[in-house]
């Protein structure tokens, strides 16, 4: 059985299997958008690969970290938007 | 002993890797990714493991506990043949800048290091083009390999819908090149319903490119019949791309064209990519020379640089098989085994002789793989070969600095990306042009801006922590 | 050469599409001229483009003061009119004082600047971490100018030379009477020529005492609302008048993007064209000792610019042949532009040195160069800058 740790995104709590990245947990959390854009719009991963930092949220307060290059953590709190 | 650090730990990287470990160096492979494997690797082995690897002995117990998937045998034997050798790998950490004979890292946690070496072996890979086309910032639209990869990383195409049950996520895949093939396969096992397949390209050229891989390598062809069968009767469409996505909070549409009509097909994500383009960052950072937007090498993946060697996607766009290839024969380089006659001169006749026999049979093999592989690459290139028409994507209003929000409207009539970035801002986020850049090479012939370091956003701390430990290194 | 020459005609030529020559050609622009602006690549992206465009009243000399405080007042005035053209920021400048002794400067500071009428506010403790309670602790106090503001350099170039023709990519190779002689073969002929060219001013101008001042420049990510002012430790001043090889000093700016741009390091490299990493760590460490916050912000570009800078020891340029003998310049130490006509070659005006002040000092520049080339009256007393005080009288 692979493990299992909680998150959070925007205050909702999802349960995501160890290993998966912040990414498939915005996902999972059943958000699409991850940031807005200077100009306002919604925007989503693109690369997946940390090349173009359209998967910016908000980790632990910290602005600008990459949703696609971090792992979660338990009790890892995620904002998007 | 020789110091040799390989940057990028896909494919070229790992084979690299071996290679020079196997040949008595000491070898530090780096990537910036949580795992190691590169695009195509990364997940073919399930690791369970929260964090990332600090070693191959760490990467190895992860993989016992997990099971192998069908498609990564050799994956798994270059992974098996890395923890043998006992190469240090280092993931997530990050590559942001090179001095001299040193590169320095940024830790997930925002702190630099820096590590010194004798010898660099760049296999730093490609990353996906994408072209724009109006509706293309819409989330849910994404890469081709991004989609891949975000799958990988446990991103669900089958969500639990709020009413119940699950919803099957419907899927265009578009662009350009073989991935689209094996990425709605993927797509599709995880799930998702694959609505179609886009492929630019006319169906004479995949034809070519078929008996091509029939003739070249084909144990590829039985791949592809594979992800055929997996996931027909999804439509793969040739010459047709996207000329739009459309929707509200997200995708919710595509137009379709093949250039005389045009067709809406409804999609929840849309993958699209027009291939790839070599991540030449670093190296350019560095100084090794370019042609084309890739990496100059010789014969034995030599960069201009002394003491700098290249392998993989960085030196042209060529398959995993090539990549391997070129790695292995970067790494007996770099580690010295690859000498070239003249190197051997304090050898008496017939000792030097022995001595090429045996290296050079290695590499003349590997060499000479090199070269039918390169055919099959040369092959690759040319059956996918944009067409001129994909210029025409991007309309006025169309955004193409993604990071900046700057329109297609506004780049046209700027000189060149130097005078773009300046007056438009095009190119001064996050991502350094890596996005805008690429396509604007390709829709107006812009030549790149200058890489400056950092070459990934890094902390201010990170810099000074730096200076503090290398003073005291200093003083040590 | 054997190429084929052409001979063109101008009434001013204007060397240099930076912000100094840009500035002059749209003075010049009223005046029915026949004016052409070159440039060796685009306009606005040599010092220009790489620079932190802080518009600032600085009183290290009357001269100076006088210069900056003339020029802030045109570019009020120009950004009233094109405020979002310019990215005009009217967020004032804030000196920082870091103890009790550069308290005292603060006090002299404000006297000065309110004698030339020049709004401040002194700040003790309290009052300078509530204007910025990201200021690292334990700061004795500052100054805050009011009136100084934030543009960004290459739009106002751009905007100055709006209807203006220039000739982009276009190398000029030598300037003589009446003549400037492009690389390709030809020639121009003008009334008046302008050298304007930056750094690169002495290439084109024998015995300009101008040298290159490397800057180094740090961009970060967008976090809103971090600072407010332009906030520059007073121990810059020091740095300024440092004639050390490298020098770094605490300099921040807040970009209208939510973005800051970090400085500041001065060096003499010549034109070396390569990030100084030691230097640029220095300038953060410095920037990170007043506000430690920036320590876990994003930086996300490096640059740096060349400050055309005023050389202050080389013999003075002499206007007879015949007399050896060195000494210092003249200008040894005034640290001030060097604007106006230059004796030596027929119809040449100089606008150059400006280091690091030339996006300020470019709109004052341009119009005591329209007035002298215009024969109207200065402005502003214009002997202080006038190339003539470098020169040495041969008797
Ligand atoms: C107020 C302000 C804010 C800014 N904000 C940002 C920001 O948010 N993000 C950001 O990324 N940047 C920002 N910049 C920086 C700006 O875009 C440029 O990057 C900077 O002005 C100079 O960059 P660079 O030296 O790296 O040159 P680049 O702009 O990268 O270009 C270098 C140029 O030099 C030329 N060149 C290179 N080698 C040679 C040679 N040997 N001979 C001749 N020419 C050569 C190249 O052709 C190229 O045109 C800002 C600038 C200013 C003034
Ligand atoms: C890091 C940094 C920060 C700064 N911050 C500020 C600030 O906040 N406030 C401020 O007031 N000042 C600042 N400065 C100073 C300011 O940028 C300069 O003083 C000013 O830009 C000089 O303008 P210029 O037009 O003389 O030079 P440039 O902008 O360099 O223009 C000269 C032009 O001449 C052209 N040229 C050169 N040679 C030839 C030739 N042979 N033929 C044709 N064309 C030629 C070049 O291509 C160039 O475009 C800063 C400078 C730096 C480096
Ligand atoms: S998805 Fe592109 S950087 Fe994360």
């Amino acid at each position: 059985m692979m493990k299992k740790i909680t998150v959070k995104v925007n205050d909702k709590s999802v349960v995501v299997p160890e290993g998966v990245t912040v990414a498939a947990a915005v996902y999972m959390a059943g958000e699409t958008a991850f940031r807005k854009s200077v100009s306002g719009q919604l925007r989503s991963p693109v690369c997946g690969m940390g090349i173009c930092y359209e998967c910016r949220v908000q980790i632990d307060n910290q602005p600008h970290q990459l949703a696609c290059r971090q792992l979660c953590r338990e009790g890892m709190e995620i904002r998007t938007l | 002993m020789t110091r040799i650090v390989v940057v990028g730990a896909g494919p070229a990287g790992i084979a690299a890797a071996c290679r020079a470990a196997e040949s008595g160096a000491m070898v530090t492979l780096l990537d910036g990714e949580p795992y190691p494997g590169g695009g195509i690797w990364r997940h073919s082995i399930d690791y369970s493991v929260p964090r990332p690897v600090r070693n191959s002995k760490e990467a190895k117990n992860m993989r016992e506990k997990t099971k192998i998937s069908n498609g990564a045998r050799k994956a798994k034997r270059w992974f098996n043949r890395l923890d043998k050798v006992g190469v240090s790998l280092r993931t997530s950490e990050t590559v942001v800048d090179i001095t001299g004979r040193s590169v320095q890292v940024q830790r997930e946690q925002g702190e630099l290091d820096s590590i010194a070496f004798d010898k660099l072996i760049l296999a730093t890979g490609a990353h996906e083009l994408f072209l724009p086309f109006p509706g293309w910032t819409l989330p849910n639209v994404m890469g081709v390999g991004g989609a891949q990869a975000l799958l990988k990383a446990g991103m669900p195409v089958n969500p639990a819908s709020p009413r119940g049950g699950v919803k099957r996520l419907r899927v265009v895949v578009g662009g350009s090149g073989p991935l689209l093939f094996a990425v709605a396969a993927s797509l599709a096992k995880a799930g998702a319903k694959i609505v179609c397949v886009a492929e630019q390209t006319s169906g004479m050229q995949l034809a070519k490119f078929a008996l091509g891989i029939l003739r070249y390598q084909p144990a590829k062809m039985v791949q592809g019949m594979g992800y055929m069968l997996q996931y027909f009767p999804a439509p793969y469409w040739p010459n047709t791309w996207v000329k739009e996505a459309r929707g509200d909070s997200q995708v919710r549409e595509v137009v379709l064209t093949n250039g005389k009509r045009q067709w809406i097909e409804p999609a929840d994500l849309v993958a699209c990519a027009y291939g790839l383009v070599p991540s030449v960052e670093l190296a350019a950072l560095a100084g090794c020379k370019q042609e084309n937007g890739r990496l100059v090498v010789d014969n034995l993946q030599r960069t201009s640089i002394e003491g700098f060697f290249a392998a993989g996607e960085i030196t042209g766009i060529g398959g995993t098989d090539l990549a391997i290839t070129e790695g292995e024969i970067a790494g007996l380089a770099a580690a010295g085994k690859a000498k070239e006659t003249a190197d051997y001169t304090d050898y008496t006749e017939k000792e030097k002789k022995q001595k090429l026999k045996s290296v050079k049979s290695v590499v003349n093999k590997l060499i000479a793989r090199r070269e039918r592989q390169q055919k099959f690459a040369r092959l690759l290139n040319q059956s996918f070969a944009l067409k001129p028409h994909l210029k025409q994507l991007p309309a006025d209003d169309t955004i193409v600095c993604r990071c900046e929000d700057v329109t297609f409207g506004e780049l046209k009539n700027q000189a060149d990306q130097r005078s773009a970035k300046l007056y438009t801002r095009c190119g001064m986020g996050p991502c350094q042009g890596r996005v805008c850049s690429s396509a604007l090479q390709y829709l107006l012939d812009w030549e790149p801006n200058k890489v400056r370091p950092p070459l990934f956003p890094t902390k201010i701390g990170a810099f000074i922590s730096n200076t503090e430990s290398l003073k005291r290194k200093a003083k040590k | 050469m054997l190429g084929h020459r052409v001979t063109e005609n101008y009434d001013v030529v204007i060397v240099g599409g930076g912000i100094v020559g840009a500035a002059c050609a749209a003075e010049l622009s009223g005046a029915r001229l026949r004016i052409l602006v070159i440039d060796a690549g685009r306009v606005g992206c040599g010092t220009t483009g790489a620079s932190m465009g802080h518009i600032v009243v600085m009183d290290d000399s009357e001269a100076l003061l006088n210069l900056t405080a003339f020029s802030r007042e045109l570019w009020l005035r120009l950004a009233k009119d094109s405020a979002s053209a310019c990215e005009y920021l009217p967020c004032g400048t804030l000196w920082v004082a870091a103890d009790a002794e550069e308290m005292d400067v603060v006090y002299q500071k404000a006297k000065n600047y309110e004698e030339h009428d020049i709004a401040v506010e002194v700040l003790d403790h309290k009052s300078l971490y509530q204007y910025e309670p990201n200021l690292a602790q334990g700061l004795a106090g500052g100054l805050r100018v009011v009136g100084d503001c934030v543009i960004y350099p290459p739009n106002c170039a751009a905007l100055l030379l709006q209807g203006i023709e220039v000739r982009e990519n276009c190398n000029v190779c030598q300037i003589s009477d009446n003549l400037v002689s492009l690389e390709n073969g030809s020639e121009i002929r003008a009334e008046f020529i302008v050298n304007a060219a930056g750094a690169a001013a002495p290439k084109l101008t024998a015995e300009l005492p101008v040298e290159p001042r490397k800057g180094h420049l740090v961009i970060t990510a967008r976090y809103p609302g971090f600072c407010q002012h332009q906030i520059v430790e007073l121990g810059y001043l020091k740095s300024v008048q440092k004639m050390e090889k490298e020098s770094v000093a605490f300099n921040i700016q807040p970009r209208p993007s939510g973005q800051y741009l970090i400085g500041s390091s001065r060096e003499f490299a010549g034109w070396d064209d390569s990030i100084n990493r030691n230097l640029v760590n220095r300038m953060l460490t410095r920037a990170c000792d007043y506000m430690p916050a920036l320590k876990e912000m994003f930086a996300i570009r490096t640059w740096f610019g060349y400050r055309p800078a005023p050389m202050l020891s080389c013999p003075p340029p002499r206007l007879a042949s015949g007399d050896a003998g060195a000494g210092e310049s003249k200008n040894g130490g005034d640290k001030l532009p060097i604007i106006g006509n230059w004796p030596k070659v027929k119809g040449l005006y100089i606008a150059a040195g400006h280091e690091g002040l030339g996006i300020t000092t470019s709109l004052g520049t341009a119009r005591l160069l329209a007035a002298e080339i215009l024969g109207q009256p200065p402005p502003i007393d214009p002997a202080p800058y006038r190339p003539s005080r470098l020169f040495r009288e041969n008797k």
